[in-house]
């Protein structure tokens, strides 16, 4: 591969066009004629009229300079003047061999022994690597075997920079080439070092972390909760590996080349197994919202709890309360009723007694037998005293 | 045009063209073989601009830069799996003659002997490890055992290079084990969401029991303090009540007695059979009051 070509980072001589490339074809002028014309002009330049032997030397002397000139203007200088741009850096070479390096600015070098090539080693240069993208080669996937056995799908771009110019320009036939299948050939070595879970890792589902809905309505995790694994840095950490290996790699090959940075653009999973995959998430999903339904309903449930607890208790506060009050005023009547009886207790007593049987025997069916009544009881029809009882109860009240 | 300047001009040419075949430029990134009828006189790596004898010697340039051989690619048995892979090749001219001899110079020549030696030390190699191995940190050393074997061969070959290193730029499954891969994968993924689901239902079935046991537990705790409170109610019913009939005992007896004829033998269907004997109606048969 010729480094004249653009593409690269080297921005030195015009690449193919030489100056004289695009000059009108076709039926010129006679050329006897051209160079005769081209002869009196110079006769008319050159002291001495350009004849005799002093003339033909001035004549000889000014191809040369014209040659050198155009030579000169091929190689992108002027009669051995030429300028590197800043961040580049300009190889020399004398008869192909390399005598020297040149800094920024206007150079000089010596016109047809010498001839350079600036490379920028400032300039950052991207490769993409991605599915399908390599010229020539439709089998290329970016499908790539993780450790586990599992299909990636891996884009990937790498960022590099000449580091070297002399080694990029001449250790390498096809640097960019040897740069791609380098990087190609790492990062597959990674991913296969590396787990799908590592490359693609996987939601993180909070039911990993179980929780409880408390008494009180509060949810918190149970104890046992799972360590929440740092993602995303496995693939950090492997993104540099990679940078590490492809930079040893390429410093063994002794490129030039200095990779500035390496991402993986586009991990992704292989198309067929999409679907299973977003059914994971579907699941994870799902089992959430189920969660939820349960720590809601577990939330009635145990507010149900409460609400009845608390009436449990009042009812049997509210007992307390009804019985101690009660045998109070029990107790209050009795002291009062004690009081009188002990102030009058000869006739209370009898008086006492009396209202109450009034009262129970006036409110109540009767039947009153006298003397010997009680071997005639055996006798009466209990049956037909009963059946007058309601009446004369109604009749009482 | 006179015939002497063509002469000179022949004459120029001439001079040129010798002093061209006289001298000649080795790149940087090459080496050069000079050959005297055929003969090899001498062997340079030395960049820059280099003197031979014009017409009797001969320069043939070669490229020493690090070469790539990027190989198409091949199914291979690693282990018990069949896998495809993509190896490439680097090398580097380091013996312009023996180069130059053996393979007469071309690299395309060298890509047909050089191929067929890299795909049998690949066979022979990959086929003792496990496809795990290749995915393991081994690789690099696997990887390094081929480039030995490799260059050990090209070696006892003569080709004059060596080999820089060979690398496998991708392995992949042969479609037919990539479509059962995905199976698995698929499978196993499958088996993760029902893991999860099943993950949700017992989670959501443990915090509904959960619940359930709590409320239980809360009503339980309520009935007990229930329990205490009532008992607390009416042992204090007790003690007021006791302490006031401690006062006089068998008033309380008598008393309460009479209470309890009033509430129980109250209104309703009670039947009283009286006879003269009993208390309240001593007095029914005796009109006179006692004196």
């Amino acid at each position: 591969m010729s480094w004249n070509q653009g593409g690269g980072p080297w921005g030195g001589p015009p690449g193919g066009q030489t100056p004289w490339g695009n000059r009108p074809s076709g039926e010129g002028p006679d050329i006897d004629e051209m160079i005769r014309r081209g002869q009196e002009r110079i006769r008319r330049l050159v002291p001495g009229g350009g004849r005799g032997p002093f003339g033909t030397f001035a004549l000889f002397l000014l191809g040369a300079f014209v040659l050198v000139a155009l030579q000169g203007l091929a190689q992108g200088n002027i009669l051995g003047f030429y300028r590197v741009n800043d961040g580049e850096i300009a190889v020399i070479q004398r008869f192909g061999a390399v005598v020297r390096e040149e800094q920024p600015g206007l150079r000089w070098l010596v016109p047809v022994v010498e001839k350079f090539t600036a490379v920028s080693t400032k300039k950052a240069l991207t490769l993409q690597i991605a599915g399908g993208t390599r010229m020539g080669d439709d089998s290329v996937s970016n499908r790539m075997i993780t450790r586990d056995l599992n299909l990636v799908e891996v884009d990937f771009t790498v960022q590099w920079r000449v580091s070297d110019p002399r080694k990029f320009l001449f250790n390498l036939r096809d640097p960019e080439g040897t740069l791609r299948l380098a990087a190609e050939s790492v990062v597959r070595e990674y991913i296969g070092r590396s787990t799908f879970d590592d490359i693609i890792p996987p939601e993180q589902n909070e039911i990993l972390n179980p929780v409880t809905v408390q008494a009180d309505g509060t949810t918190v995790p149970v104890e046992e909760t799972v360590p929440v694994v740092q993602t995303g840095s496995q693939v950090v950490n492997l993104k540099v590996q990679m940078q590490e290996r492809l930079q040893k790699l390429l410093d063994e090959y002794e490129s030039g080349i200095y990779i500035t940075d390496l991402q993986l653009t586009r991990p992704v999973v292989p198309a067929p197994v999409k679907s299973a995959y977003d059914g994971v998430q579907q699941a994870g999903n799902d089992a959430k919202s189920n969660i939820n339904r349960a720590v809601v309903d577990a939330n009635a449930t145990l507010a149900n709890a409460r609400g009845e607890a608390d009436s449990i208790r009042l009812q049997a506060s509210a007992y307390k309360t009804q019985v101690t009050e009660a045998a109070r005023g029990e107790a209050d009547r009795f002291g009062q009723v004690l009081q009188s009886y002990e102030a009058a207790s000869a006739t209370a007593a009898t008086r006492l007694y009396l209202e109450t049987m009034e009262q129970v025997l006036g409110n109540a069916n009767k039947v009153v037998l006298g003397n010997g009544a009680n071997s005639a009881l055996p006798y009466l029809p209990l049956d037909v005293l009963r059946r007058t009882a309601p009446a004369a109860g109604g009749q009482q009240q | 045009m006179t015939p002497r300047s063509i002469i000179a001009l022949a004459i120029a040419a001439f001079v040129a063209f010798v002093v061209s075949d006289s001298l000649f430029v080795v790149n940087q990134s090459e080496s050069a073989v000079v050959r005297q009828f055929g003969r090899f006189v001498r062997e340079t790596s030395e960049p820059g601009l280099q003197a031979k004898i014009p017409f009797v010697q001969e320069a043939i340039k070669f490229d020493r830069r690090i070469l790539a051989l990027d190989m198409p690619s091949q199914t291979l048995l690693v282990g018990q799996l069949q896998v495809v892979v993509d190896p490439f090749t680097r090398y580097q001219i380091t013996d312009a003659r023996a180069f130059l001899n053996s393979v007469g110079g071309s690299e395309d020549v060298l890509r047909g002997r050089l191929e067929p030696t890299v795909n049998s030390v690949l066979r022979a190699v990959f086929n003792r490890f496990r496809f795990e191995d290749i995915l393991s940190e081994k690789r690099d050393q696997i990887m390094q055992e081929i480039r030995e074997q490799v260059d050990k061969d090209v070696q006892a070959a003569g080709y004059g290079i060596r080999i820089v290193d060979v690398r496998i730029r991708r392995a992949e499954f042969p479609e037919q084990v990539t479509q059962s891969v995905f199976t698995r994968m698929i499978s196993d993924r499958d088996r993760v969401a029902s893991e999860i689901r099943g993950r949700g239902t017992s989670e959501s079935r443990r915090i509904r029991a959960e619940a359930e046991a709590t409320s239980t537990k809360l009503l339980a705790e309520a009935q007990r303090d229930a329990q205490r409170l009532r008992g607390e109610g009416d042992s204090e019913a007790i003690r007021i009540i006791g302490e006031a009939t401690n006062k006089n005992p068998g008033f309380y007896n008598y008393y309460r007695t009479l209470q309890a004829y009033r509430t129980a033998l109250g209104p309703g269907n009670t039947t009283f059979v009286l006879g003269e004997g009993d208390g309240f109606l001593n007095l029914f048969s005796k009109p006179s009051a006692p004196q």
